[in-house]
Parts: C-alpha cells; sequence; structure tokens
C-alpha cells in the first residue's frame, strides 16, 4: 500500500498516463519525466497496476508501463439485461 | 520557597532556645543559608570576633571528614566545640548545619585564661559567659547528637520540598520540547527525562507488533539486555497493564516469580511501575520504570511517572494530528490540480476518465465507476475500473434506478452503500442545476470510519467538479450550434410549410449526394444545414453563425443557380452541390440544368446520382425529418465494427492519414505488426485498400447517424 504522502505523486502518475494513453514508459523512464526517484515511483506504479489503471507490458525484469482505458458498458437499460461491449 | 525558609527559620529559633545554642546553616559552598541565630552568648561574641577565621575553619571543603552523615563535634578553639552534621537532598545539593558553641566540663578557669590572652584588649567578662555555656557531659554528648539526627531530617524534608519545583520545570520542558519539536522521537524524550529525573533506574518503552508486544526502547542501569523482549498481551507484569489498560505499579518484586521473565533477559528490577499511553489509531504503549536497588516507589515518584506517560501520549496525539494536517493540505492541493485539469479537459471523455481514475487514487479504493445518464432515453452508460467484488453491471443499474428516480428533487448528496459482501461503496452524484447526470461510486474495504468519513467528502468535491466540467464540455460538444439551426430550420414550418417540404427534400438529397461525393464529415454537414437555412438571407446565417461557412455556402449556392454572377468552376464543392439540389427540388427535373454546365464532372454525377435515385425513391420515406442528426465521431464507428481493439486502434490512425511507419512509431509497435494489422483489417471490412476501409467507415457512420 501506497503511503499517503504520496497521493499527489500518485495522482501526477496517473494523470501522465491518462494523458498520454498510447504512452509506454519504464520506471526509469517515468523517474525522469517526472523529475523524481525510481525508487519513489516504483510503489505508486505498482498500485496503480494492482487497481487496474496501468498495465504492464514487456518482462519483470524490464517492465514496461501503459495506460488501461476503463471498461465501458453502454446503454444499460434500466429494466433490461446489460450487455457489455 | 519563601515559605520553606520561615519554617527553617522557626525551626532554628526554636531549638537554639531549647538547648541554649546559636544554630547556622551554609551550603556546599560555605555561603550562608540561615544567619546564625540563638542566645548562645560565647558563640556570638566569637562570631562577632572571628567571624572570617571560623568562616574558613568550617569551610566543608576544608573538612573532608564531615563527608560522614553522623553529627561530629568539632573544635573550633581549643576546648570550645561546635556540633555539626552534613545533610545531601536527593537532587546532589549539600548543607551543613552547625550549632554551638559548647565546652567541655571543668575546662572553664583554663578556657578563661586563654581567652584573656587571646583577646587582651576586649573587656568581656568570660566567666560569666562561659558559666551560661552549656557544659559538654557524655549524657548531654548523646542527647545532642540525636537532636542534630532529627533536625537534619526535618531540614532535609523541608528542602527536598523546594526541589519540587525544579520537577515542575523540568515537566515543562519535556512538554515544550513535545509540543514544539515535532521531530524529537519519543525515545529521545524518553532519554531527556532520564537525564534529569533521579529516583528512577531506568525507563522502557514497549509497543504492539503483530499481536504481540516488544521492548522497543531501553534506557538506564542493568536494562539493556532487555531491548527487543517479546511478550504477550496479559503475560506478567507489563502484559497485564496492557490487558487493564490502567496504571500499575509493583514493590519488592525480586522475589515475585512473575519476575522470571526479567530475569530471563539479564534484568533485575527491584520495584516497577507501568502507564499505558493510548495512541491515536487505537493501539497502546507501554510505558514503563523503576528500581533495580530500591524496593519502592515514593509518591512523587508514582506521579512523576503518570506525568511523563501522559506527556508522551499528548506528544504522540499532536504529532499524529499534525501529520493528519499536512496530508490533508497534501490532497487538496492535489484536488485543487484535478480540478483545473477538469476545467480544462477537451472533451467528455477525458473528465469521465479523470472521475474514474482519481476517484480511485485518491481513497485507495478497491474500485470505482461512473454511471452516466443519457437524460434523452431512459438508459445509462457506465465506464468501471479497479477489482469490484460484485457484477458491476448489476450494480450500476441499481444505482441508476436509485439515484435517477425522475423526481426533480433528486438526492444531491453521498451515500454509503453496502454490498452483500460486506463492503462499503461511497455513492456522490454528480449534479447540475437540479439534475443528477450521473454518479460516482468507489468502493472502500478495510477502512476506518473517521477515514472512511474524510474519503467522502473528497469525493463529493470530485464529484461535484465533475457534473460542472461534464456539463460545460457537453454545452461545447452537445452540438449548440446543431440545435440553434434546427430550431431556425424548424421555425421555417410555421410560416411557410411548402418551403420548409422543400427544404427537408433538398437536405436530404444533397446529403445522400454529398456522401456518395464521398466529401469530407464537417463539409456534408455544412451542405445539409445550407440545405436547411437557404430560405434565410447570407447575411443572417453569417450573422447568426459567424464562424461557419454555411452563409458562403447559401450564397454561392444561389449565384450558380441564377447562372450569371458566378462561374460554376470558381465555386466551392458545397455550393455547386447545393445549388444543383437547390434546383432540382425546385424544377423537380433534371431537365432544368443549365445546359453550359452540363460538361462539368460534377453535374454529370449528379444526373446519373439523380437517375439511380429516383429507381429506389419509393422505398425512402422523405417524410422522416433528419431533425437530431448526429454525426459521431469516427471513433464510435470503428468501436461498432467487428474488430480488435488493437485493429480499432490502427484503423483509427489509417483513417487520421499516417502511414504504416508512422502508426508503428504511434503505438510502440514495428512496422511489420502494424501491416499485419492493416491486412487483418482489409480483409474484416472486405476491401482492397486504404482509400476503400477510409470510405467504409465514414459510409458505416453516416448510415448508423
Amino acid at each position: 500500500m501506497v503511503s499517503k504522502e504520496n497521493i499527489p505523486l500518485q495522482m501526477e502518475c496517473t494523470m501522465l498516463f491518462q494523458s498520454n494513453p498510447y504512452m509506454i514508459e519504464t520506471v526509469e523512464g517515468l523517474s525522469i519525466k517526472l523529475g523524481r526517484k525510481a525508487d519513489d515511483i516504483l510503489p505508486i506504479i505498482e498500485q496503480l497496476e494492482q487497481q487496474g489503471i496501468l498495465e504492464m507490458l514487456g518482462d519483470e525484469i524490464s517492465p514496461l508501463y501503459r495506460y488501461k482505458e476503463p471498461k465501458i458498458i453502454q446503454d444499460i437499460d434500466f429494466a433490461e439485461e446489460v450487455d457489455s461491449i | 520557597m519563601n515559605e520553606n525558609l520561615e519554617l527553617l527559620e522557626e525551626l532554628q529559633s526554636a531549638y537554639a532556645a531549647k538547648y541554649g545554642f546559636t544554630i547556622w546553616l551554609t551550603d556546599e559552598n560555605g555561603e550562608t543559608v540561615l544567619p546564625p541565630d540563638g542566645d548562645n552568648e560565647l558563640c556570638n561574641v566569637l562570631l562577632n570576633l572571628e567571624q572570617n577565621n571560623i568562616g574558613t575553619k568550617l569551610k566543608p571543603r576544608t573538612q573532608k571528614a564531615w563527608s560522614a552523615h553522623t553529627p561530629v563535634f568539632y573544635d573550633i578553639f581549643p576546648g570550645i566545640y561546635v556540633l555539626t552534621t552534613s545533610i545531601s537532598l536527593e537532587n546532589t545539593k549539600k548543607y551543613d548545619l552547625f550549632a554551638g558553641f559548647m565546652i567541655e566540663d571543668e575546662t572553664q578557669d583554663l578556657l578563661i585564661e586563654q581567652l584573656n590572652a587571646t583577646y587582651p584588649d576586649e573587656d568581656i567578662q568570660w566567666g560569666t559567659i562561659l558559666v551560661n555555656t552549656p557544659h559538654i557531659t557524655p549524657s548531654a554528648k548523646t542527647v545532642w547528637k540525636d537532636w542534630m539526627k532529627k533536625v537534619g531530617k526535618l531540614i532535609t524534608q523541608i528542602l527536598t520540598e523546594t526541589t519540587d519545583s525544579s520537577i515542575f520545570s523540568l515537566q515543562n520542558e519535556l512538554f515544550r520540547r513535545g509540543v514544539q519539536e515535532r521531530d524529537r522521537s519519543i525515545a529521545h524524550l524518553l532519554h531527556d527525562f532520564f537525564q534529569h529525573k533521579q529516583g528512577i533506574d531506568f525507563l522502557g518503552l514497549a509497543e504492539e507488533q503483530d499481536n504481540s508486544l516488544v521492548v522497543t526502547e531501553v534506557i538506564g542501569e542493568g536494562i539493556d539486555a532487555f531491548q527487543g523482549a517479546p511478550f504477550s498481551p496479559g503475560e506478567g507484569f507489563l502484559g497485564r497493564v496492557f490487558l487493564t489498560g490502567e496504571f500499575a505499579f509493583w514493590e519488592n518484586i525480586d522475589k515475585d516469580p512473575r519476575s522470571i521473565f526479567f530475569k530471563r533477559h539479564q534484568f533485575k528490577p527491584k520495584s516497577l511501575l507501568c502507564y499505558p499511553m493510548k495512541q491515536y489509531d487505537g493501539s497502546t504503549k507501554l510505558l514503563f520504570g523503576g528500581n533495580i536497588h530500591k524496593g519502592g516507589f515514593s509518591s512523587s515518584d508514582l506521579e512523576m511517572a503518570k506525568t511523563l506517560g501522559i506527556m508522551l501520549e499528548a506528544h504522540s496525539i499532536i504529532h499524529h494530528l499534525q501529520r493528519e494536517n499536512d496530508e490533508q493540505l497534501r490532497r487538496l492541493s492535489s484536488l485543487i490540480e484535478i480540478s483545473k485539469l477538469m476545467v480544462a479537459a477537451p472533451d467528455i471523455k477525458r473528465i469521465v476518465y479523470i472521475l474514474v481514475d482519481i476517484g480511485l487514487n485518491l481513497v485507495d479504493g478497491t474500485f470505482s465507476c461512473l454511471v452516466l445518464r443519457d437524460i434523452q432515453h431512459d438508459k445509462v452508460k457506465l465506464i468501471s475500473r479497479g477489482k469490484a467484488t460484485i457484477d458491476i453491471g448489476a450494480y450500476a443499474k441499481d444505482a441508476a434506478a436509485r439515484f435517477f428516480d425522475g423526481d426533480s428533487r433528486e438526492k444531491q448528496s453521498s451515500t454509503i452503500q453496502v454490498t452483500e459482501d460486506g463492503d462499503r461503496v461511497v455513492e456522490c452524484p454528480l449534479f447540475n442545476r437540479g439534475k443528477t447526470v450521473g454518479i460516482l461510486s468507489v468502493g472502500i474495504s478495510n477502512q476506518s470510519e473517521a477515514q472512511l468519513q474524510e474519503h467522502i467528502h473528497y469525493l463529493e468535491t470530485l464529484s461535484i467538479i465533475g457534473g460542472v466540467s461534464l456539463q460545460l464540455a457537453g454545452n461545447e460538444e452537445e452540438q449548440s450550434e446543431e440545435k440553434q439551426v434546427n430550431a431556425l430550420f424548424r421555425a421555417i414550418e410555421q410560416f411557410d410549410k411548402e418551403a420548409y417540404a422543400k427544404a427537408v427534400n433538398a437536405a436530404n438529397l444533397a446529403g445522400k449526394y454529398a456522401m456518395h461525393l464521398g466529401l469530407d464529415a464537417p463539409v456534408i454537414k455544412e451542405i445539409i444545414h445550407a440545405c436547411q437555412l437557404a430560405s434565410y438571407t447570407p447575411e443572417f446565417i453569417r450573422d447568426t453563425f459567424p464562424e461557419k461557412r454555411i452563409d458562403l455556402i447559401i450564397k454561392e449556392g444561389k449565384a450558380l443557380m441564377e447562372g450569371n454572377t458566378l462561374q460554376w468552376e470558381e465555386a466551392s464543392i458545397g455550393g455547386q452541390v447545393v445549388a444543383l439540389v437547390m434546383n432540382y427540388i425546385q424544377t423537380e427535373s433534371i431537365e432544368a440544368i443549365p445546359k453550359q454546365i452540363l460538361g462539368n464532372e460534377t453535374v454529370q454525377t449528379f444526373i446519373s446520382f439523380v437517375m439511380e435515385f429516383r429507381v429506389v425513391e419509393e422505398e425512402i420515406n422523405l417524410d422522416e425529418l433528419p431533425t437530431e442528426r448526429k454525426i459521431d465521431s469516427v471513433t464510435s464507428t470503428i468501436k461498432e465494427m467487428d474488430l480488435s481493439p488493437r485493429e480499432q486502434e490502427v484503423l483509427d490512425l489509417v483513417i487520421q492519414g499516417l502511414n504504416n511507419k508512422e502508426i508503428a512509431q504511434e503505438l510502440y509497435i514495428s512496422g511489420h505488426t502494424v501491416k499485419n494489422h492493416v491486412t487483418k483489417i482489409f480483409q474484416k471490412l472486405d476491401v482492397p485498400d486504404r482509400a476503400h476501409a477510409i470510405s467504409k467507415v465514414y459510409q458505416l457512420k453516416y448510415h448508423s447517424s
């Protein structure tokens, strides 16, 4: 769990990925982009992956991260069954 | 201090009178604390004559033998004695008490002789004085020594009480540090306290760790090995205090079987006290202390320990609140950043994503979702994120039913819904102008009531900003111009039904023809608008829609129809289409097309299109109003195709005019993969090349809208 002091950084990361949905980045790359230490960023990235906001590409040794779009279900009628797209 | 001094003076004068002595008190430097008082004439006279001499002789530093605490007789002059005792207090201060003078029995005559010889110039009746001076006899010696001991004890008592004020100042200092010095840890404060406090040999701290207790801090004599000792709640002395939550102390415990626990860690306390410090988060820390030499506590020791405990409790609460405050500020500033982003967000999609992602971020939730209402149809759209334990679709339906009940006084405050699994979901409505437009829901598990309340406030703020931002973005996106065009178009019907019917047909035909020509979506839209609004003057249209080219298209169309002011080739494609369509609708025949432009390609295409159109005309219901015709972005059309998400992304970029290499760069994939995707897309869409693929998407989009 990310400590509460890191919430601003967590939001910053989320907004960075959200603004660049096609961006694929390593933790080191993020640390350069955000001007923070990689050690500070790693737990946040893990948390965001856990929450499903980011997805990990590549392998465990050199992980790459990118934004994962939220799931969208359209046209739920109040009374009808749900059809997932 | 004054009060104590008075007591000492009272004591001094009472005993001086009783025994016929003159009594005085000095501190360890020989400075007078109580000036000599009493009716012992020998003493008073000699003190007067030999003040400096006596002072020097009685300086404690020169009299090492006096370090003994039993009263001694000291011969200050040959045959003349003073009784003295040393008094040492707990705070290491030392005092000396003197009572005198007394002479040895049967030495009177010798003394008179001696004194007369020493002070030949003084006219003093030494004989009278010596008669009244107490004589030392074996029995008197014992009585005086005994008395001196008691007085020494009394003075100790009185002077000790005066040192209480120094304890208060220590307490104050500790409180000040505890409150003001944020970074001072509890261990530091304990050390500060221990440095000043006498009467306790050791201090320590035990904290909760994974359902058991561990000694985390030790200070003092013989306790070092106790550091890190683990014990369970209820185990031994300390474990009991943890359970009862009340201050307790034990004396003479070296024989108590419960002290085996200490002995196992080479720690042998004789007395022990323990204060449970309640922490803000509900846990407990144990402060303990005691003696390894002394078997008991004075009441001031006990009170002092309690004060220390309370002070550390206060310290921890203050720091907790300070931390919480900092955190709130941090979160608040983040919220401000997010609000700025949301207000500046270019489209609804972005705002929705921010709400869902930041909702989850802010409260460290298990899942988040946004239920958006489509006001026109009784339907909702769900955007969700995270791992919900519940069926998110069913949940959205349920939430929608609860919030969107059609009542004008819809709920505008957040609620907490408890799922079947016992997880709590915070639901915050997004609303504007009294209308609920969506619900932001965030699942929260394993968080305290206080945290939950805090989160609700943040989420509520987020959802209010979200509601307003959606409305703002909606206004822009919601084609308010489209609505305006529609209103003006419908207005024609009120005044001229025939013109309206023609305009409906014209717009319909123009739309289809422009599609047939493969024009861009915005151009098609403008052509349709031009046909709908052709009854108005171009000047009026320009005033109403200054940013659009509708007026130009109408102007060109009309000029072309008149056929004399504007050359066909000089007009824009929009003007050409409008002219052809208007001409056709008004004359209902293609024969009316002026001969001079028949050779033109657009005109030829139009003629063949109309011929084709006539054949299927019967099947088209021209009465169907093309109102509210909404042209979605291409993306939504692509989403409806039977393509994988990656293929959809690739197709989107193909439409934007990117080549394979550019697509590869954009998506961080190889050119080879792009080629594969593109080939698959062509297969699925049943088209031979890019141009056809693009055309197919626009065709689908137009038909669906």
